[in-house]
């Protein structure tokens, strides 16, 4: 089963991946200077994680904003095995270093977890092809 | 909405390669230019038999909402083939039938034989879950094959033994975005 998103604003207004009318929105078009929250959910709308975006900087210019990043990783193997997670989290610039702090779920499992940064060496937790706006 | 990816197998001449899926199958190496079941490779008197080089692509047949990229390849690090049997991988931005003497050894998959190679092959088992094979290219919001190819050989020198190897898994790995 595959795990939806829901960009939720500071208006309250929200960007949902897939809309009611089943018509769907791309993770290209999320406001991220306006993004309270990244909601992770199963289709039938149970939460699986929330990923908050509000400023927690507290006003120090060494801390940057959070930078929304997701994914949906795919692990195919050639005797027919497939795993499909999906990455989320967000990366900043603290101090001219940028960390990350990243959430893998497991689709098949619903399992998650809860990465810090990107590890090259490990399963499933390299770092994606990073977008321009990320 | 989501992508729908399969991992095509290379057949054929340049002028009409052949595309198979082979993602929920086994995936056989042999001394014929076949999608499956090609023939066994010879154990030889001394030197080396090689299989067909095998390439492999992904293709999306249904798009993404933006964006396929971030190819990765690589085995369980582990050489469980048996005595005798060893592989290589490299990756390839262009497309080269496998050649050899049907039956008995393919040609030594090198970039003197296989012209669209992006390097010298290396070590198939030298790349695991820790260590990945970066397989260049992607796609955008559309169906189509997308990445570089990855190409694999087996060897098989005269101390190995008779009757297939054990079965080995290769992965690929993307994102989707």
């Amino acid at each position: 089963m595959t795990i939806l998103w829901t960009a939720k604003y500071l208006d309250g207004s929200i960007l949902p991946q897939q809309e009611p009318n089943g018509s769907t929105n791309s993770y290209h078009d999320i406001d991220r200077d306006n993004l309270e929250a990244f909601i992770l959910h199963w289709p039938d709308g149970r939460p699986v994680a929330v990923i908050d975006f509000v400023d927690d900087s507290s006003g120090d210019p060494d801390i940057g904003p959070k930078r929304l990043i997701w994914r949906k990783r795919h692990n195919q193997g050639s005797n027919g095995t497939h795993v499909s997670i999906t990455l989320a989290g967000w990366q900043r610039t603290i101090n001219g270093r940028n960390v990350q702090s990243i959430l893998y779920i497991n689709e098949q499992t619903g399992a998650v977890v809860l990465g810090g940064q990107w590890q090259e060496d490990r399963p499933l937790m390299h770092a994606p092809a990073i977008k321009e706006f990320e | 909405m989501a992508a729908t990816v399969e991992i095509r197998k290379l057949t054929g001449e340049n002028s009409s390669i052949t595309s198979t899926d082979v993602s929920s199958g086994s995936l056989q190496y042999g001394t014929s230019d076949e999608a499956t079941s090609p023939s066994p490779i010879p154990v030889p008197s001394s030197g080396s038999n090689y299989s067909y080089w095998v390439t492999l692509q992904l293709n999306a047949t249904a798009a993404p909402d933006n964006a396929l990229d971030n190819i990765k390849f690589y085995t369980d690090g582990t050489n469980s083939l048996g005595t005798g049997v060893d592989g290589i991988v490299a990756t390839a931005s262009g497309y080269a039938s496998a050649v050899g003497t049907a039956g008995t050894s393919g040609s030594l998959l090198s970039t003197s034989n296989h012209d669209g190679l992006t390097g010298s092959p290396s070590p198939l088992f030298d790349y695991s879950s820790g260590c990945k094979l970066s397989v260049s290219g992607s796609i955008g919001a559309t169906t189509g094959s997308f990445g570089d190819r990855v190409v694999s050989q087996f060897n098989v020198i005269n101390t190995a033994g008779a009757g297939n190897s054990p079965e080995e898994t290769l992965t690929l790995e993307w994102d989707e975005s």
